[in-house]
Order: structure tokens, then sequence, then C-alpha cells
């Protein structure tokens, strides 16, 4: 018998997914550039952050087939990744905005602490669907550290995008050195992919229902086709860097839709090539006739 | 707690969902709803067989789509409209327009046709066609079902011996063009018993079926060429001295004159002709004769092929110079609980009809063995030769069609034609559960009642070994009523003779040698019951004038037919036609069942739709690949008949030059629309429905 | 303690659906919603080939992927080992449908109802929660069997206590003869193949 795939989880939660992953890192980029270079974006960016998390939730309860019964969905914290991605985006939300209302405030002592507790929240919802995928055992393409890893690094190229985004409208005097960011990024994706690939295809001569979601995600449309667009928004960020003015607003703009939407897209993808293992094999049968 | 509040009863009483097997069954009714129905493993017959058609037969009861009271159309015939009418409004229009048809152009010109029924008024139908007078009364299935392998086993051992093997006490089971687990639970649940305590099994399917799955022998032969494997296998018998010779010459007459026909069917020629290997033939053959007592278990594909007689015949004496028939664990013959039974002569009045009138019936002159009365068969009115007169009014024209039971728009060979001819004819009345295809073209529409809503007996020929069951009412679904009780209603108003006044009365008149009326049987547990007499024909001699086993036929031979069987290559074939063969080179099967649907019936029941929910043909996967086809495709199997479009099953279990078509489905999906009514066996007249030729390809 | 489990023969399995059926019918479920259903499973090449049918249903996992990823914990285990959904709790995220490693989970959809298939399922009162096989558990506790092991007109199914040494199923599992699906990945299915 081949190896199944799910069919639940589609283009809304893909959706979710995307949003929840390029909100979180937003903040992350917003924080690691405050902390590392000492660059304080726009704090528009904290508004943006959750309220790409809200959309994502709204998308999320959209897909519910009970959504009254959503306020249980913190229940199981203890063991499920989808509690605990609820709880999560709850606080995210909640602390963003808090952020931002503190942000006016900032001369008090103990707000720094609120911009880590911030910080620690996002990692935790950028973390949350990866972790959430890989808790599922018998979708041995999921369950790989590789996937989680691949997952984590389109979520902060996403993140970087939606900054570079922002940043052409509203902060473009950052462009320059944000450009430097996400171009490294995106090369580091790009090499991501790449080796994401090896470690699927390799896991597929161990398990066949690896082996089927590699074949889905290196056919035509598959990731391939997401490191060749990625490809090209890096050298639309190279070109924009060496710009200036308003072309370089719109050519880093180019670049970063092109990002978001390979980050999206990689989501949808990880999601069809959801298979299972075999339910049935030629092993268990001839287990059970005794002919092993 | 609150359950003791509901009142549960656990009625008793058995299926007729199909019509055959009569499955004993325990109906579970929750204050006055039937909610389940479970097997009654308690059952002397069937011992806890069961189907999901008779579990789902819940839905049936209570579908919205039910036919709930008699209706007259309303406007141009097939246009949908329909006036409700009441049962006496309803039958007393069809009494009248059926005398008055009788009247100006002769009894003859009403055509009584039947589907396979649902219960046992499958030869009170024949009575009720012979006391109107009319010699033209046909099945849907008739000349294509049970009738040529009937007339072939009256022939052979004088009884049905093929239809009942005795599996539980077989040592080897030979499945020849059956698969009980999809139509025949009683004999499914023999054959898995016999199994389990060790008995080997060959079947013969050009598809590995689910019983073939458990096959010890497969025998994957070309569809059609069953009469060829069969002489085979008897070749291989002879030859190597396995028949039983002490039964051949105790019991058998024409042994010689076999030996000589059989000695031009070498292993090999009959390789080449079914596309089975030598040792595969070789194999099965002595399988089946040395592990005796053996049975043998058929189905209507032997009377879907070119010459279903030779087939009945020769597996007919395979069975018999093997030993194995009236025997312990071979093929038995069935016998009534000592009620009247309702397979003979006498029953279905046969002989009140005039002799010329024997001679009208349509399809007497080509086909006798199938339309003329031979004292070991029900005569019956060809189906094609009726389209016909239907619509060309030769060999005169037939103006009303009273149909029960049946869906000739979509079972029937050259479907489409039946379509015209529905179209056409002046009369039609239809008794019927659903709307079907042919009910849609009706003048006046009847509810007919399920299994579940009629008091009955399971005492059709099938399903009498020794056994009598009754059938109990458990349910009422708005007017529908019992197509029993519809014939009686109909005989009282036309004053037709050898009738009743009731249902009751009927069934208490079947009933009157037991000793017992219906109630009567019913208080007592419903079940009359005695071992099968096995082994009295050999005591006391088989009904045939010999008062032997016939190998070779003298009655064939008077008719003008062989008396020996023998091969003949389908009307189309790779071999019969090569350059038609060029145009459709696949070797199509159709008519293949699943366990959810009854010929053209169930796919409105939710339940059974769930399990089968698309019309499939079975391709072999690696000539499906070479063709582009994947599994799950929608593709186009043509003919030279028609075509049809199916979705395409891929699978190993069947030769990379056959394809196997459903049966039944409604719309291009109907594998009727592939077959052909006029190139009909010799004699008998029988439809190929299995051994033609296609094409097949991807569509869209 | 008690422990449910089944024995299915793969022998004596014929794959005619009864089951299906009688699970169907007695949980009036909707169109794609087969708490039971029987897979064919062929291998070989023509003509060797070889065919089995198997019945597939819940499999009450001693360690159930479902009960571990419910956010709201509607799906539990009681302690004679059936996993159960309590449908009120059910948010219908259907996480569990995809983490179900033997396809035992359904999410009803309408759409998926062939045109002209009226609906004669209980949906209605339970439209937008996940549904599976409950292991017939209010015939269970009345000491019957499930309606699946009931129905089934070969006899193919058996059903009782693991843990009671006197059961036929303790001593079909003790023998060794008996295997689940997936046995290696260590989900603890309680519903277990034998060959004749």
């Amino acid at each position: 018998m081949k190896p199944f795939k799910q069919n639940e989880f589609g283009k809304r939660v893909a959706a979710d997914f995307f949003l929840s992953g390029t909100g979180s890192s937003m903040y992350i980029v917003y924080f690691l550039s405050a902390l590392i270079a000492g660059f304080k974006l726009n704090s528009a960016i904290l508004l943006a952050g959750p309220a790409l998390i809200l959309a994502g939730l709204v998308l999320l309860f959209s897909e519910l087939g009970k959504p009254s019964n959503f306020w249980r969905s913190v229940a199981n914290y203890r063991t499920s990744w989808m509690a605990r991605g609820a709880i999560f985006n709850f606080f995210y939300v909640a602390a963003g905005f808090g952020i931002l209302l503190t942000e006016s405030l900032r001369s008090y002592s103990f707000l720094p602490w609120i911009d880590a507790t911030g910080f620690v929240i996002a990692l935790l919802v950028l973390v949350y669907p990866g972790m959430l995928l890989r808790a599922v055992k018998d979708i041995p393409a999921w369950n790989s550290a590789s996937t989680l890893a691949v997952t984590l690094i389109f979520a902060l190229s996403g993140g970087g995008a939606a900054v570079i985004l922002a940043s052409a409208f509203i902060q473009p005097q950052a462009l320059p050195e944000e450009l430097v960011a996400v171009m490294v990024l995106n090369a580091f994706l790009i090499i991501s992919g790449e080796l994401y690939l090896k470690a699927l295809r390799s896991l597929g001569s161990k398990k066949e229902g690896a082996d089927l979601s590699y074949k889905e995600m290196q056919k035509k449309g598959g990731v391939r086709t997401l490191m060749f667009l990625d490809m090209i928004s890096l050298v639309l960020y190279i070109i924009a860097f060496f710009s200036a003015g308003a072309l370089q607003y719109v050519i880093a703009f180019a670049g970063s839709m092109l990002t978001l939407y390979t980050a999206y897209l990689f989501r949808v993808r990880l999601l069809e090539a959801g298979y299972h293992q075999p339910l049935i094999t030629k092993k268990f049968i001839d287990s059970l006739k005794n002919k092993a | 707690m609150i359950l003791c509040l509901v009142k549960i009863d656990n009625i008793k009483t058995t299926c007729s969902i199909c019509g055959h097997n009569q499955c004993g069954v325990i109906v579970e009714v929750t204050d006055g709803i039937v909610t389940h129905i479970w097997p009654d493993r308690s059952d002397p017959m069937t011992k806890g067989s069961i189907c999901p058609k008779s579990i789902a037969s819940v839905q049936l009861l209570y579908h919205p789509d039910r036919l709930k009271y008699p209706m007259v159309r309303d406007g141009p015939r097939g246009s949908g409209n329909w006036k409700r009418v009441t049962w006496d409004e309803a039958l007393d229009m069809i009494s009248e327009k059926l005398l008055k048809i009788k009247r100006e152009s002769g009894p003859e010109a009403i055509v009584m046709a039947r589907g396979t029924n649902r219960g046992s008024w499958i030869r009170l139908f024949n009575r009720f066609a012979n006391s109107f007078g009319t010699p033209n009364w046909t099945e849907s299935g008739g000349a294509q079902c049970f009738t040529p392998r009937s007339l072939a086993q009256q022939l052979t051992f004088g009884g049905l011996a093929l239809e009942w093997p005795d599996a539980e006490f077989s040592n080897a089971v030979l499945v020849w063009g059956a698969n009980p687990p999809a139509t025949w639970p009683p004999k499914a649940r023999k054959i898995i018993e016999a199994k389990s305590r060790g008995a080997k099994l060959i079947v013969v399917d050009p598809v590995m079926s689910n019983i073939a799955s458990k096959a010890d022998v497969w025998v994957p032969l070309r569809p059609g060429t069953d009469v060829a494997l069969a002489m085979g296998m008897i070749n291989v018998l002879i030859t190597e001295g396995l028949y039983d010779k002490e039964y051949v010459s105790r019991y058998c007459i024409g042994f010689e004159e076999l030996a000589k026909r059989v000695s031009e069917y070498t292993p090999k020629k009959v390789s080449e002709i079914t596309w089975v290997p030598e040792e595969t033939i070789e194999k099965a053959a002595r399988l089946y004769a040395t592990s005796r007592p053996s049975s043998i278990a058929i189905s209507a594909t032997f009377d879907e092929i070119v010459d279903p007689i030779q087939l009945g015949r020769a597996v007919s004496i395979l069975a018999a110079i093997t030993g194995n028939v009236d025997v312990r664990g071979g093929n038995i013959f069935p016998e009534t609980a000592g009620q009247v039974s309702i397979d003979t002569n006498d029953f279905i009045m046969i002989e009140d009809l005039p002799e010329d009138l024997d001679r009208k019936r349509l399809g007497a002159d080509r086909y006798p063995l199938l339309s003329r009365y031979l004292k070991i068969n029900f005569p019956m009115a060809h189906y094609p030769t009726v389209l016909e007169a239907i619509i060309k009014g030769e060999p005169y024209k037939v103006r009303a069609l009273f149909i029960m039971g049946g869906n000739p728009a979509l079972s029937i060979a050259n479907s489409e034609r039946a379509v015209e001819a529905l179209k056409e004819v002046e009369f039609i009345a239809v008794a019927d559960l659903f709307m079907s295809k042919t009910a849609e073209l009706a003048d006046i529409v009847l509810p007919v009642a399920s299994w579940l809503e009629y008091d009955g007996l399971a005492d059709s020929a099938q399903a009498t070994y020794g056994h009598l069951r009754i059938r109990q009412k458990v349910a009422t679904v708005g007017e529908a009523k019992s197509d029993t009780w519809i014939m009686i209603e109909l005989a009282k108003r036309m004053g037709l003779k050898g009738f009743w006044n009731s249902e009751e009365e009927y069934l208490d008149y079947i009933l009157k040698p037991t000793g017992y009326t219906f109630e009567q049987l019913k208080e007592k547990g419903g079940i009359i019951y005695h071992e099968p007499q096995i082994g009295k024909k050999l005591e006391l001699g088989f009904n045939t004038p010999s008062r032997k086993i016939e190998l070779y036929s003298n009655r064939l031979k008077e008719w003008g037919y062989d008396p020996l069987p023998f091969y003949r290559e389908p009307f189309e074939s790779p071999y019969s036609t090569p350059e038609l063969a060029k145009k459709y080179p696949f070797v199509l099967t159709t008519g293949r069942r699943v366990s959810t649907y009854f010929h053209t019936a169930h796919r409105n029941v939710p339940a059974l739709r769930d399990i089968y929910p698309e019309p499939v043909v079975e391709i072999n996967e690696d000539t499906a690949r070479e063709l582009g086809i994947s599994d799950g495709d929608t593709v186009r199997i043509e003919t030279a008949h028609g075509f049809a479009v199916m979705k395409a099953k891929l699978t190993q279990g069947i030769h990379p030059r056959v394809v196997a078509a459903q049966h039944g489905w409604p719309g291009l999906a109907n594998d009727n629309r592939l077959t052909d009514n006029q190139a009909c066996a010799e004699g008998i007249g029988s439809t190929t429905l299995r051994g033609l030729l296609c094409n097949i390809r991807r569509e869209g | 303690m008690m422990h449910y489990a089944m024995v299915i023969n793969l022998g004596k399995c014929v794959g005619c659906n009864a089951c299906t059926a009688a699970c169907k019918i007695d949980n009036a479920t909707g169109f794609g919603v087969k708490y039971g259903r029987v897979v064919e499973v062929e291998t070989g090449k023509f003509p060797d080939v070889e065919k089995l049918y198997v019945p597939l249903l819940c499999m009450h996992c001693e360690d159930p992927e479902c009960l571990k990823v419910c956010p709201t914990k509607a799906t539990f285990k009681t302690e004679d080992g059936v996993v159960l959904i309590d449908r009120d709790k059910c948010m219908g995220c259907r996480y569990c449908v995809v983490a179900c490693p033997f396809m035992a989970r359904f999410f009803y959809e309408d759409s998926k109802r062939p045109q002209g298939l009226p609906r004669m399922d209980k949906e209605d009162e339970r439209l937008g929660t996940v549904e599976k096989c409950d292991l017939c558990i209010d015939r269970v506790k009345e000491g019957q069997n499930p309606v699946c092991v009931e129905t089934c007109p070969y006899q193919a199914r058996i059903f009782g206590d693991a843990d009671d040494p006197e059961s036929e199923v303790h001593k079909l599992i003790q023998s060794g003869r008996a295997k689940t699906l997936k046995e290696e990945e260590g989900f603890g299915a309680s519903v277990y193949y034998i060959w004749w």
C-alpha cells in the first residue's frame, strides 16, 4: 500500500503559519538589530508583528469546524504544540501591544525587560509551527529536524523581507543596512534549501513516506523553484543596495514581495507533501504469513 | 436505565434484498423503527451469512425517494410529471388496459417482464402470465441468467446440482465464474469454513476477485473460453485416469463418446485458446479430481457467453465423472421441506397455455431451447426479439409491457435499444421500489414493498435444501405493497384462474402439505428443516430418461443440437474476428459485481454508495501505464456497439489484454452500452456479456 | 485491569464490507466517514498475484498520537484502553486527523457527497467536530461485541479483554502470531491481525 498523505491542513493553515512566522520574526529582527547593530528600526514594526499574528489567528479560527470551542484550545498545553501555539500567540499579541504602549515610556528602567519578554515570546511563536509539524511522528518529512530548521529559516527570511517592505515606505534610510542583512539571510536560505533537499532525500531512502515527500518537494513548482525565486530576490536586493532614491525603494519592495511569496509557498508545499508511512507494508504481510 | 423504557424487538426473518440467498437475519426494531439488521447464526441454511445490502436495507426502508403510492403519468412519457392515484384506480386501469389489448390483438401482444425477483414470487409471475394467457413472459436475466445452465443441468442430471456446493464437507472447492463473497454469502461462508479446515480452493475467473484472492490455484482465463477450459480439464482427468471409474460405470451414460470428443482438447490446445498455462490447467483439474469430495460453485457468468448450454453441460460432466454429484461434500440437489414446490410445471400452469401460443412466443422460431416448452424448462420470450417486436412490429406488434422489479433501461444488453422500445411501446406499467430509469418511462407506476415490508416464504429453488423459512413483515412504507399482493389483486380483477383471494391464502396454500398455516409456522419459529436427502438419486435414479447422468444427451440430439459439449469462439474475439480486433484489441468482460449493489439497484443508498462510490473498470497495471492511464483516471471504453465512461482501477490481477467493466451503473457508465443483443447463442438466445472486444483510452 | 483488544483474521476476511455497512448504519455516519472500512492490498505481478483485504478501524493505541496533539483535550483514553472523542470539546482543528498514523479519524465534508445522494446520517447534531470508531463502547459496556465483530459473516473478527488470560484475544496475542500495523513505531495498537 502506498504512503497516504494528509488532506486537512491546506492553504489556510499555510497562510496562518506564514503570517505567524513573518509577524514573529519581524519582531526578532527588530530586537536583534537594536541589540547587535544598535540600530533602532521604526516602531511601526512592533505594530505590524502582532497584527500579522492576529490576522493568522483569524484565518485559523475560520478553519475550525467548531470555532465556539476555540477557547478550549489552550487546555492540552502539556503535550500539544497547537495548544502551546495558541498560548504563545495570545501572549505575543498581548506583549506586542504592551510593548507598543510602553515605547512612549522608554525612560523607565524596567522597560527593557518587557522588550526581552517580547523577544522570547516572539521566538516561541516563530518556532511553534515547525514544532507542531514535527510532533507528527508518522509523517517522516515533518518529523525531521531539518524540516524544522528550514521552516525557521524561511520564517526569518520572511520577517526580514517584511521589514524591508515596511522600511521602503516608512524608514528608507535604514534600507542599505537592512538590505545587507536580508542578502545574507537569502543566501543562507538558498544554501539551506539545497541542504534540506539532500537531507530529505537521504531520509527518503530509509522511510517511504519521506521518499514521496521528497519527490513532491523537489518537483517542478517545489523547493527548487522557490530557491530559484529566492535567487532572483537576492539579485534584486543587491541591485537595490547599489541603487538610490525611489528606484531603491521600488526594487527593494519587489525583492521583498518575492521573498514573502516564497515563504508562503514553502508552507503550502510542505503541507501538501505531508506523506505518512505506508499503512500496510509487504514486510507486515510477510511477517503475518510467517514468510519473514 | 433509559434503555428499559425503549422497546426493542428482535424479529427473525429472511432477507431478500438480492432475491436468491435468503439469508436468515434478525431485524432489530427500536420503538417501532427498524434500527439494525443482524446475521442470524442459528439459521440452518445460511448460518450467519449476510451482506452490506441487507444491512443497509435500514436506509432502503426510510429512503426519501421510495415510491409511496401508485402514480399515473401526467404529461408526455418520461416528462417526470405524475399524478397520484389510489391502488384501486391503478389496478383497474392496468387490468382494463391489458384485457382490452388482449381482446383486440391477442394475449401475445402483452409482454410481462420481470427482473430478478426479490422474493419467491419468481414462479408466481410465470403462473400469472400463463393464467392470463400470454406466452410472452420474460426476464432481464432470462437467457443470460440461470435459464441456460438450468436446462443444461436438467439435461445432464435431471436436477440443479451445480447450484449448491456442499462445501462445508468438501476437500476442494472449484469456484467457476462466480464471486460468492460479493454475491452469494451463504456459499462464501461455507467455502471459507472449508478453507479454514484445510480444503483447497480453485477459482476460474479472468479477474482476481474476492474469492480468487483465496485460491490455491487461480485460473485467469480469457473471457468466453470457459468451455475449452472445462473440456481441457476433462481431457486431463481421462488421460490421467483421475476420474471415478466406478461412479461413471454405475451412474453415467455416454462416457466413451465423451472421451472421444475431449481427446482433441489437449492441454496444449486449450492453453492456446484460454491463455492459461498448461501447468495451471492440469493443476486445477488434478486438484479438483483428487481431493474428493469436491464441490463446484457457479454463477450467472455461465449464461452470459457465446454458448452457455455447452458450458453448463461441460461443467456438469466434470462434476459427474469425478463422482461428485449427489454425494456429501460434492454438489447436491435442492429439495423442498415438504411445501408445494413452486419450481414445477404444475405450479406455473404452463400446460394451460395452448400449443399455438407456445409457438407464437417471441423467440420460439430461432431460440426454441429458450422459448418453446420442452417439459424440463420454463419457456420465456427472447428479450431482444421483444424489443424488435415493439419497435418494428415484427413478427407481431407488442402493445404492452408489464414490468415487475426489472430495469431493462439499464440491465439488458444493448440497453439503448431497450430505452427506444420503452419509449415506443403503447402501454407500460412498472412495479418498483424507486423511480428507476425504466419506471421513469412508465404510464403507471406501482410502489412495491421491500423484503422488510411483507410476509412471505424463502422457498425459491436456490434457497431450499431441505429448509423452508418464513419472511416476516416488520415495517410499512407509504402504500407500498408486495409483488405477490399486486399479482393477486390483478388476478382478481381479470378473473384469472388459479389465484387466491389474499397473500395469506397464497402462503397457506404453499404451506398446506406441511400441516402448518403461515401463522402457525410463525408461532413455531418460522423454520421447517430436515437434512437434505443426499444420495437419493444414486439410489433411486436420476430424473432423466435413462435414469442416469447423461454425459451424452440424446435429447439435445433429438432437438438438433450437439449431444456433447464443444468449444465455440466468442462472436467477437482476436481469433474469430481478427479485423475487428485491430480496432478493438482488448478482450472485454462486463457484468462485474460488487457486494453493495444488485444489478442496477442501490447506488442511491448512502451507506452502500460510500463503499463503492464510482463505476470502475479494471485494467492491467502495465497495460495502463503503456496507455498513459493512472489509477483513478476517467477512461472511455469503446466496442463496436457503443462506448461507456468509467473510472480506471489498475491491478495486476488481470491479464494484460483483458479489461473488466462493472455492471449496472446508470448514464454513460452503463456497461450495457457496450454490449450487443443481435448475435445470440444458438438455440437459447443468450446475449454475450463476457467475451467481447474493446478499446480503452484516457478521457480528458 | 481490562484492556479491550480485537484480532482480525485476514485469511478469513474476503472484503465483503458487511462490517463497513453495519458500522455506518449503527453510527449513522455521513458520506466519506467510515469509522471501520476495508482496504485491498495487492502484491506481485500477473499471474503471480497476492491479494489481501484488510479491515481498518481506530487502533485504540496504548500511546495515541491523536491524544498528544489534541489542543482541547477532547480526545481521551478510558481505563480499559478505549480512545474516545468528547465531541462537545472538539473545536474541529483536525490536527488529530493529520497526526493519526492509521487514517482512522474523520471530519465530515458535505462537498464530498455525490450529487443526488440523500443524507441519511446524524451529522447535523455533530457538525464541525472530528469523529471515529469508539469501539461501540455502549454495547461493550453491556457485555456485547462491537457491531463489526457481531456482523462479520465469516466470523473473522474476535474481540475481548487482552488482560484476561482466558480470552481468545489474549491467547492469540500471546501466541506471537498476531501482529499490529506499524508495530515498530510503538504506537501500541490494540487491533491485531492474524493469518488463518
